[in-house]
């Protein structure tokens, strides 16, 4: 895999994002939005029982992930543009990790905004560390996006490609939500340390590996027409 | 060596055949038509010389490379000017062909090279949302020319221009002609199909015809009536 290529792609649609605004925007709202509304409705019950807060926070990524992340290859697919790359010396693996980056880093800035966010809204005690909760959640965005990524092309040529993606990718995320959720609780409500939650760390980890090699193997067939 | 050789190719969608053992040959520096009405198979074909589709059988060189075993040296090869124009509308015209120049590893100052020789240096910074439909498709022969391809394939590339415009693009082709670059378009407009030298004429997915593009009008003339 070329990483030039991979960069080139995802410098691309982060261009063409940053001029259309039309995906960033959207997850930016809907995920404050969210975060407003999730406060509003649980945020008592979370004060009594803060081990439910990291469940309803991976609810907002799910579905600001959700909203976004299929628009990568859908936009250059609606565009034809998706030809363009399928008729460039590029393997289908490294359209997909370009794509991925873009996606990740799409999902990194909504973090950036609503994690602090989540914090202020939910009014939620904090015991641990909260650049090591941050960081447990840029791990299981890479896994969320890259599932995502990899999934969205599989649904590329299916007619209700919006509802299949949701469909299809609920199942697979079960995992990392459950890991991604004891980590998340483990940090900001008992306290606990790398050392404490290092079983849940190396299962994403696994996880995001595993993930990456099965996207890659299947990137071709996926992106085949 | 011939730039381009297809062997009995067949491709099928379902039960539709597309392409029936179509077969031909073209030289180097040659300008060869792909004759047929709309539904006879002629974007199929560039499709599969392209890389973007996989033949159900028969044989695709290009410039002695096999489109199927080596998939990405062919694409190297070869160049396509599609229906849609394969750019991004939110990018200026120097963002989008410093995008396929990255990706196709060419130097940037091919870029410039480029605008200068379609005409669009002047408009370099514009966004080609604002461009006009003769402005685009000479950007996209820029940008299927970037990496300098042996082959370059147009799918009916004077769609859509004015008559200045056709101009301009038939004086375009007969110069990569002379620079040795084998050309394959696909048209049904008897004048683009004039500029050729030898070409096909493709009906219902067969091979109808094949020489002089005088002989390939009056048969496909011949059997409108």
């Amino acid at each position: 895999m070329n990483p030039k290529v991979v960069l080139w792609i995802a410098r691309k649609d982060l261009m063409v994002e940053l001029r259309s605004r039309h995906t960033l925007s959207f997850m930016l709202l809907f995920s404050s939005l969210s975060v407003v509304f999730f406060a509003r409705i649980a945020g008592g019950y979370v004060g009594l029982a803060p081990g439910i807060a990291p469940g309803y926070l991976w609810l907002v990524f799910l579905f600001t992930g959700m909203l976004g992340m299929g628009r990568a290859f859908l936009r250059e697919k609606e565009a034809g543009t998706l030809d363009a790359l399928r008729a460039m010396p590029v393997s289908a693996a490294e359209i997909l990790a370009g794509k991925a980056l873009y996606n990740f880093l799409l999902l990194f800035g909504v973090q950036c905004v609503v994690f602090p966010l989540f914090l202020v809204f939910m009014d939620l005690p904090v015991r641990g560390s909260l650049s090591l909760a941050f960081a447990v959640l840029t791990l299981s965005n890479l896994s969320f996006v890259v599932l995502s990524s990899a999934v969205s092309t599989l649904v590329l040529g299916a007619r209700a490609r919006e509802v299949l993606l949701p469909v299809l990718l609920m199942p697979l995320l079960f995992p990392l939500l459950v890991l991604s959720v004891s980590a998340l609780n483990r940090v900001l409500s008992e306290g606990a340390g790398v050392l404490d939650i290092e079983s849940e760390l190396r299962l994403l980890f696994a996880y995001t590996g595993v993930s990456s090699v099965i996207a890659l193997l299947t990137s071709e067939a996926a992106l085949q027409e | 060596m011939h730039a381009v050789v297809v062997e009995e190719l067949c491709r099928s969608f379902g039960s539709q055949q597309a392409l029936r053992d179509v077969s031909f040959s073209v030289r180097r520096g040659e300008r060869f038509a792909v004759l047929g009405a709309n539904g006879a198979g002629k974007s199929t074909l560039l499709r599969i010389i392209a890389g973007l589709l996989r033949q159900d059988s028969g044989r695709v060189q290009v410039a002695g490379v096999d489109v199927a075993s080596e998939p990405l040296e062919a694409k190297r090869r070869t160049g396509m000017v599609a229906h849609d124009p394969w750019l991004y509308p939110e990018l200026t015209a120097e963002e989008n062909l410093r995008f396929y120049a990255g990706v196709y590893g060419v130097p940037m100052s091919r870029v410039k090279e480029l605008l200068e020789e379609v005409g669009l240096a002047r408009y370099a910074h514009m966004q080609v949302s604002a461009f006009s439909k003769g402005m685009k498709q000479r950007l996209s022969i820029a940008r299927a020319l970037l990496h300098e391809p042996q082959v370059l394939l147009l799918d009916e590339p004077s769609s859509g221009l004015d008559a200045s415009g056709r101009a301009w693009l038939r004086a375009k082709l007969e110069e990569f002609s002379r620079r040795g670059t084998a050309m394959l378009i696909a048209t049904h407009h008897p004048s683009e199909a004039m500029s050729c030298a030898r070409g096909i004429l493709l009906e219902a997915g067969r091979v109808a015809a094949s020489g002089s593009p005088e002989a390939l009008l009056s048969v496909a003339a011949g059997e409108g009536e």
